[in-house]
């Protein structure tokens, strides 16, 4: 048995599970079934989606938001044309396509940032996640991070849902990141292996 | 009964639970109600009644990988069988292909600003 491989899937499971943890110590809802919705994996998923927009600065500039979205909807647009990886993938393309912006959703995607309440509307984060989530499994998740007050959805006079982070999940994400990093020493043993 | 039940409510939480099905399939839907609606026990079928289109629709997604209309008419008479066939294809995908996508689709916006 490589000990190394045992301490670094260790290390790996360990931050993990400190993750969730911190997720539901801190979630201002204790109601059991509810911590058991913040320990999923689609909670983890989307905190990671989350933490990327964040270190990516995807929702404080109108330009790189585009970008982003066009390059989205190029990859959906690759998956529609590649029978081969959509299906490794476990995808469908009437899926896809309601993951696909138009012109007009871009730009309103855009004038959200302008709002008092600046972010993206849930119906853009649902078709930004579509390949993680269908849009209904990516509205429960997204609920279930703001009853931990992770997130808030406000309702615009516009029948949208803006979703704002406090950037506490995030924060939980990085520290992961960093768990998993300070657990691998510079040679690439897991600290304390001898 | 107890079996079918137990079956039936396994589809449907990992239904919910999972990533939803989402694409609709009318003709397999049809097949699916058809089936269990004429199930030869009355509790099967009279409890059949009683569940929505979601359900159905559900049921047809995640069959329709591999049966078509005609295979789950063929299974008129054993609807524990079409039930468990619907629980067994509940299909978690592997969410890190996507999370490299969205990761690749990120990247080309320009570098991390954070250290």
């Amino acid at each position: 048995m490589q000990q190394i491989h045992i301490q670094t899937l260790e290390s790996l499971r360990r931050a993990k599970t400190e993750f969730h943890n911190k997720l539901c110590q801190n979630s201002k809802n204790s109601d059991p079934l509810q911590l058991q919705k913040l320990r999923s994996e689609n909670v983890f998923a989307l905190t990671e989606f989350l933490f990327l927009l964040q270190n990516f600065a995807l929702t404080s500039d109108a330009q790189r938001l585009e970008t982003y979205i066009k390059a989205h909807n190029q990859q959906l647009q690759d998956l529609i044309n590649t029978p081969e990886q959509r299906v490794l993938m476990g995808l469908e393309v009437p899926r896809l396509k309601r993951g696909l912006f138009s012109a007009v959703q871009i730009h309103k995607a855009k004038a959200n940032l302008s709002l008092p309440t600046p972010g993206l509307d849930q119906a853009d984060m649902q078709r930004l996640t579509i390949m993680l989530f269908s849009p209904e499994t990516g509205r429960r998740v997204l609920e279930s991070l703001e009853a931990g007050g992770f997130i808030t959805r406000t309702e615009t006079p516009y029948q949208s849902k803006i979703i704002q982070s406090n950037g506490i999940a995030e924060g939980y994400f990085a520290q992961y990141l960093d768990d998993v990093r300070a657990q691998i020493a510079p040679t690439g043993s897991p600290q304390g292996d001898t | 009964m107890k079996y079918f039940l137990q079956t039936c409510a396994a589809a449907i939480f990992a239904a919910s639970t999972a990533n939803a099905c989402i694409v609709t399939h009318p003709e397999l839907q049809k097949a699916v109600r058809q089936v269990l609606v004429t199930a030869e026990n009355p509790q099967i079928s009279g409890w059949a009644g009683y569940l929505n289109d979601g359900f159905y629709a559900e049921m047809a997604c995640r069959l329709s990988p591999k049966l078509s209309a005609s295979d789950v008419y063929e299974l008129q008479g054993s609807p524990e069988i079409l039930v468990e066939k619907a629980a067994q294809m509940v299909l978690l995908r592997n969410q890190s292909d996507a999370l490299m996508l969205i990761l690749s689709a990120m990247q080309s916006t320009r570098p991390i600003i954070k250290d």
